[in-house]
């Protein structure tokens, strides 16, 4: 999966050959792994050793934490393009799970051949930090989302995020407005830490008003404009600015 | 039950005694929660009083669970209170009564 400078968020402009370089360098080493996984599968246990680097070609993935009484939050969701559980080349342990969200396809690196290029190669070293840099970046934005926004603004930052992610990963062209969704209302309540009936609630409301339909397996947005008003106050500046999250982005025909 | 059972095709199971009472438990709660938004909706309630009612129904339980009233269940209880005492708290504010 090739990548463009535009993916790399807030990059300083000095780093953006050697990221790229360290893409290309990333997918040698991914090179032959690859693997289809189906929904529902558990790549990693919570609190497990784990030895493996993922990144994902196709399909969806997700960071959760459940506990013994119930409660199960959604951390992170990893879409196309996304190099994850980095974590495995520092730690031994994962405390959450990871978890296969819809049908995809996984290429792995197994932790002591990618130190050894991190080690020996600052193209490396970089896009890995630059990827523990970018999750920084979303659960900062998502732990503001989470104390401040209401409802109806996660749901709203939960779609523009997802779908400027899927345009700058190029699984998506940059005027979609539909677009793959296999969360379920409950998947999507964990994601936005409300109850599935309040996550129900807000569904409808948008589909109401025009604004998004979730069915079917699909995300239509049917007025961007609308949506990101909404988003706006959880946006960080970086999605305020970035064509994909809608400054230039496509409106309603 | 066991009348509604006499009355079914051959091969067909009725849920068991248990599971419909966990079936109707968990009904009262979805129902419930719906009807605590429509109550803030249409202001009847405000936001911070429909909180603190759920707080007053998390601490009962949490007594309720210090006594060893349903000790198994009782954290459970508890934790699907915070649910909804934290989705609650994600209505906006100016819903409020």
């Amino acid at each position: 999966m090739a990548m463009n400078a535009g993916r790399f968020a807030l990059h300083r402009p000095e780093l953006v050959s050697s990221l790229l370089r360290g893409d290309l360098k990333l997918s040698e080493l991914l090179k032959g792994s690859a693997r289809t996984l189906h929904a529902g599968h558990v790549l990693i246990e919570a609190n497990s050793e784990h030895e493996y680097v993922y990144r994902l070609r196709s399909g969806w993935a997700c960071r959760n934490r459940a506990v013994p009484d119930g409660r199960d939050q959604f951390i992170l969701i990893f879409l196309p393009g996304d190099l994850f559980a980095v974590k495995s080349l520092f730690v031994t342990r994962h405390p959450d799970r990871v978890q296969i969200l819809s049908d995809a396809i996984v290429e792995r690196v197994h932790y002591l051949h990618l130190q050894e290029a991190y080690s020996r190669d600052v193209d490396i070293a970089n896009l890995c930090m630059w990827q523990l840099t970018e999750e920084e970046r979303r659960l900062h934005g998502w732990v503001f989302g989470l104390g401040q926004g209401s409802a109806e603004e996660r749901l709203a930052l939960l779609l523009m995020d997802l779908r400027g992610r899927l345009v700058l990963s190029g699984a998506i062209r940059e005027d979609a407005l539909t677009f793959e969704f296999p969360l379920t209302q409950v998947q999507v309540g964990e994601q936005l830490g409300i109850t599935p009936v309040h996550t129900n609630r807000v569904v409808k409301s948008f589909r109401e008003r025009g604004i998004a339909a979730l069915r079917n397996g699909e995300v239509s947005i049917q007025n961007f404009a609308e949506l990101r008003r909404i988003a706006e106050p959880l946006m960080d500046e970086y999605e305020r600015s970035a064509a994909q999250y809608g400054l230039k982005g496509p409106q309603p025909t | 039950m066991s009348e509604a059972n006499s009355k079914r095709p051959a091969g067909q199971t009725s849920p068991s005694e248990v599971s419909m009472h966990l079936a109707y438990a968990e009904a009262s709660v979805v129902l419930l929660e719906c009807l605590l938004h429509v109550l803030v909706e249409k202001k009847l309630v405000s936001k911070t009083e429909l909180l603190d009612a759920v707080d007053n129904a998390m601490e009962t339980k949490k007594e309720m669970a210090d006594a060893h009233w349903h000790e198994n269940i009782a954290p459970v209880a508890g934790a699907v209170l915070a649910q909804i005492a934290n989705s609650l708290r994600a209505l906006p504010e100016d819903n409020e009564g």
